[in-house]
């Protein structure tokens, strides 16, 4: 099982940074605000998350793009019972 | 004719029928509040939303129910440019707003791709979006001359367009995407899924002009032409072809024609 794991505090508006959403070939990563839109009340505090991981191959590619290393590919072996 | 079309289009095509433009056909107050309560949170509900379906162990089978849902409110259909076309000629209000699925799969904040229509002269959509500063700042009130030239643009970017529904059968959305770029369209990863039809056209290709050379393979999204060197040209797998028309607009020797979908037995039932 593929997991990827984020470091909120490292990565702060996705939206200017982008490489993770543009490096992944599986397109696993969505940025969204954590704060709704309200009359008068534009969307924010964005935040990113794996929506995706289904698709994810495991290839960290992602990893060496982050420019704060805000995120971590964890890999689980899945047990053989 | 698509499902939508037999139940809306009292025997046209859906999309052009002049009625489902008309904000009158918001009749509920359930529709009416759809579309505000879709663009007020969009982009985390749709983050969410696939990060749910990604944590089931057959996703296909979930989106596939999700989608079928979507009939009530929010669903589409693939369409070629003259199509878009006789759309913008009907609509009276049309506004361009920066493409909400970008912004959610890649962070790009101004993609101006996203064109909202409605055939009275209400400005239904301008005064939604307008009570969100941000997308209000990034608005732009476009003529139907100047939607036509966009529209052109995306064609020759190899941009799919399709048409969405807000409350179905009220039509108030045109797009320009690519599976990549499309919350929807991102339904195609997981076993070919999708909330759409396809167009009511398929692509062929005329052999007697074609030259081979594939252009029209690098415009097709769905992989739906193959190149044969036997021949040395290129087919159009009509099973596969969603009718985007882009492969034509791609083909520099105007091999390429769409076809009625519902006049190929095989296909008239392919959807
Ligand atoms: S490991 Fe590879 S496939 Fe997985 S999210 Fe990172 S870039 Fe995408
Ligand atoms: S073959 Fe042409 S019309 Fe059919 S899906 Fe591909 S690009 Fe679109
Ligand atoms: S682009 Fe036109 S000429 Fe070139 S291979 Fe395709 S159909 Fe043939």
């Amino acid at each position: 099982m593929i997991n990827i794991l984020f470091d909120d505090s490292k990565c702060h508006d996705p939206r200017d940074c982008r490489k993770c959403m543009d490096a992944c070939p599986e397109g696993v990563f969505m940025t969204y605000p954590r704060d709704k839109r309200e009359p008068g009340k534009a969307a924010g505090n964005w935040a990113i998350m794996p929506s995706f991981i289904k698709l994810c191959t495991g290839c960290r590619i992602c990893e060496d793009v982050c420019p704060t290393k805000a995120l971590t590919v964890s890999i689980v072996e899945e047990s053989v019972a | 004719m698509c499902e939508f079309c037999t139940q809306h289009g009292e025997g046209k095509i859906w999309y052009l029928r002049l009625e489902n433009y008309l904000e009158e056909r918001l009749a509920t107050d359930e529709q009416r509040q759809f579309p505000q309560n879709l663009y007020e949170n969009l982009e985390n509900w749709a983050a969410h939303s696939w990060a749910a379906v990604n944590a089931v162990d057959d996703p296909g089978e979930l989106v596939k129910i999700g989608f079928e849902e979507m009939k009530k409110e929010h669903y589409g259909q693939i369409l070629p440019l003259e199509d878009v076309e006789k759309i913008f000629d009907m609509s009276l209000n049309m506004i361009r707003i920066p493409c909400p699925c970008r912004l959610a799969l890649h962070g790009v904040k101004e993609h101006r791709s996203c064109y909202h229509v409605v055939a009275t002269p209400s400005n239904f959509w301008k005064n939604m979006f307008d009570q969100w500063p941000d997308i209000s700042a990034e608005l732009d009130v476009v003529t139907v001359e100047e939607a036509k030239k966009d529209f052109q643009k995306f064609d020759e970017a190899g941009l799919i367009h399709s048409v969405w529904s807000f409350g179905s059968p009220f039509l108030g959305a045109l797009c320009n995407c690519t599976p990549m770029d499309c919350l929807s369209m991102r339904g195609l990863f997981y076993g070919g899924q999708r909330p759409f039809f396809k167009a009511e056209y398929v692509a062929a290709i005329d052999a007697e002009k074609c030259i081979g050379c594939r252009e029209c393979m690098t415009f097709c999204h769905f992989g739906a032409i193959t190149y044969s060197s036997s021949s040395e040209k290129c087919m159009v797998r009509q099973m596969t072809c969603f009718g985007c028309g882009l492969c034509r607009t791609a083909c520099p020797n105007d091999a390429i024609t769409l076809l009625d979908r519902n006049a190929i037995p095989v296909l008239v039932n392919e959807w």
